[in-house]
């Protein structure tokens, strides 16, 4: 069994770093290293974007959840379907029309000011990190489970892989992981479904009814999990705007040459993740009947094992070669997830740090080209480092609540800015940092009270900050905005802004 | 994207190089801003924009709503041991989906031709920088 398992996660490895060295020979400028110039087709990104969404949680949280818990489970999956709605009528669009690389550059290109574009910067750090540690966390217990590595020992490996991906091969080594670790896991999917189907004579209506029969009609009710009356809502409020504010996702859309494209690669991301979340449910309830509830509880707490577990027993069992094999083979798929995701989350703030940053604010644009992309590589670099040294930090915590934490900071301070940027003519620098702050202080500060932290003794009783926390980001905006003053040269340039975010105008030169 | 291209823009996050000279130009993107046709293609995108979106997000935070506070309702058994709320949360699979696509007709038949109408006029007429 563990021999197996070493060679597939070698192939695995072996295969990213083919691609990480077909791409790094093309990785020539800044502008392929952080956007791959611009140059991918709907299919490749959407496949990309597929993968970048389709994380951990959702791979092994999603079935878990709602083999334990019926519903809530469910609408977590429907939740991160749902969340690309707004973003491919709001946000994709005229994104893509005004930034270069970043989420810094959309609103540094229309508040033409270095205290804004920070301000972003420390959205998209804190946002990516508090995202990207759980992730690491979660693939280092992968390792640490199946090969038997040392924990702080596993994390090294997976962020050395993430280091050598981004540093090398930028955007499109990410992109092309991100597409073959699209294609395993909905790969993996399709199989599990067919076999498990096999087992309930091909009637999804069977896996409901044997739910039921053996937990009662209470494992397939909302409230479970999610108890508060305005948990599901305060769920629903975060996803589907938190994720619009997520500028690992953000940066995908600068890898396309036009709007069109950036429209068709999220319809990609729509059909093919999101017949991917609709399937964890019945993963998970068919873990729930065959493996069984106590079963999936005993190998993790959280049910984060419920699909491994059902792969092992579809294989044919513990002791069973099949079954050793599928396991070995869905946990490989799972480690490769994590590494892709990882990958985007260290480009995407490594670009903030050395673009945005480094170019735009303390050299105010004045860089060659070929230090722009020295910087990003080290910069990169120390970013993997940092994230590596968090990964170890965080061995034992629970981590859940990370990605609430990520998903409801990323609502509360980014969306805001991002929103009012776009469509308000009014909003100013003193607004994108007061709304900043007043999210990012409000969603972590709520969090650290909530349940995730403090269980049964919380001071403010939902699991997810953003409904209180998404309204006071948008708050602290606005009278950000209103305290900082009318200025008529900030209201002209909205108009060229505008312009340019519904036309593309910028790319007709 | 060339190295001159990409220098060129990190040069205008300088100060405007003179305030009559930007002027100038912040008059011609107003002018655009405020002309029949940009007008026509904002509401024209507020429009669809307004109702899909609107929809789908109500239905949306309704059924979330709904799981929270009606909780025995949403196990209401409709189709076997499906219940109402099963029913629902792929209502809103559908919906995303379907949604998600005409959008993207309409956009790509309606928005980006006049989109693209208004960018040609700005580089006819130098407005591009």
């Amino acid at each position: 069994m563990r021999e197996l398992a070493i060679i597939i996660f070698a192939a695995i490895l072996g295969l990213t770093l083919g691609i990480t060295y077909w791409a790094a020979r093309r990785t020539r400028s800044a502008s392929s290293f952080y956007a791959a110039d611009a140059s991918l087709g709907a299919a490749e990104n959407g496949l990309a974007l597929a993968g970048d969404w389709m994380s951990a949680a959702a791979f092994l949280g999603f079935s878990g959840l709602a083999a334990l818990y019926g519903m809530d489970g469910t609408l977590y999956a429907v939740g991160a379907l749902v969340a690309f709605l707004p973003i491919l009528m709001l946000v994709a669009e005229p994104l893509r029309n005004t930034g270069k690389f970043t989420f810094g550059d959309v609103i540094a290109e229309r508040m033409r000011s270095q205290p804004a574009r920070v301000a972003a910067v420390i959205g998209t750090i804190v946002v990516n990190l508090a995202y990207m540690v759980p992730q690491m966390a979660g693939g280092a217990a992968l390792l640490k489970l199946l090969l038997g590595v040392p924990y702080p020992v596993s994390v090294v490996i997976v962020g050395l892989g993430m280091i050598v991906y981004v540093t090398f091969g930028g955007m499109l080594a990410t992109t092309w992981i991100q597409i073959v670790k699209a294609l395993l896991l909905l790969g993996t999917a399709v199989l599990l479904v067919i076999l498990a189907l096999a087992r309930f004579h091909f009637n999804p209506l069977m896996v409901f009814t044997a739910m039921e029969g053996r937990y009662g009609l209470q494992a397939l009710a909302p409230g479970n999990y999610l108890k508060n009356p305005l948990d599901q809502l305060s769920l629903g409020i975060s996803f589907a705007c938190g994720t619009a504010g997520l500028p690992h996702v953000m940066t995908r859309f600068y890898t396309v040459p036009d709007a069109k494209t950036a429209r068709r690669s999220i319809i990609w991301l729509m059909f093919l993740a999101g017949a991917f979340f609709f399937v964890t449910t019945f993963i998970g309830f068919a873990s729930a009947v065959l493996v069984g509830q106590d079963a999936i509880r005993a190998a993790d707490r959280g049910g984060n094992l419920a699909l491994p577990l059902l792969a092992q027993y579809l294989g044919g069992g513990a002791n069973s070669v099949g079954g050793q094999v599928f396991l070995a083979f869905v946990t490989a798929v799972a480690f490769a997830t994590i590494l892709a995701v990882v990958a985007g989350l260290t480009l995407s703030t490594s670009a903030a740090i050395a673009h945005d940053v480094y170019v735009n604010v303390i050299k105010r644009g004045a860089v060659h080209e070929r230090e722009q992309l020295k910087v990003a590589r080290v910069s990169t670099f120390a970013v993997g480092a940092f994230a590596v040294l968090l990964g170890i930090l965080a061995q034992g915590t629970n981590v859940a609540v990370l990605v609430i934490l990520a998903i409801s900071i990323a609502a509360s301070a980014n969306f805001p800015v991002i929103v009012l940027c776009l469509f308000w003519r009014r909003f100013n620098t003193t607004g994108v940092v007061a709304g900043m702050a007043a999210g990012l202080v409000s969603s972590i500060g709520l969090a650290f009270i909530g349940p995730a932290f403090l269980g049964h003794n919380a001071i403010f009783p939902i699991i997810n900050p953003a409904i209180l926390s998404m309204p006071i980001g948008f708050l602290g905006a606005i009278l950000g905005t209103l305290a900082g003053g009318f200025r008529r040269d900030a209201s002209d340039r909205f108009d060229e802004f505008l312009v340019r975010a519904h036309t593309g105008a910028r790319d007709k030169k | 994207m060339s190295i001159q291209q990409t220098s060129g823009e990190g040069l205008s996050m300088r100060p405007m190089p003179s305030p009559a000279g930007a002027s100038a130009q912040s008059r011609q993107w107003a002018e655009i801003a405020a002309s029949p046709r940009f007008q026509e293609l904002l509401a024209a995108k507020r429009r669809t924009i307004g109702l899909f979106l609107g929809a789908s997000m109500g239905f949306y935070l309704l059924l979330m709503l709904l799981c929270g506070l009606a909780r025995p309702l949403m196990v209401q058994k409709l189709i076997g041991s499906l219940g109402l709320g099963y029913v629902l949360i792929i209502g809103m699979y559908l919906i995303c989906w379907v949604i998600a696509v005409a959008y993207v007709r309409i956009a790509g038949r309606v928005f980006d031709v006049q989109a693209d109408a208004i960018a040609a006029g700005l580089t006819s007429r130098g407005g591009d920088q």
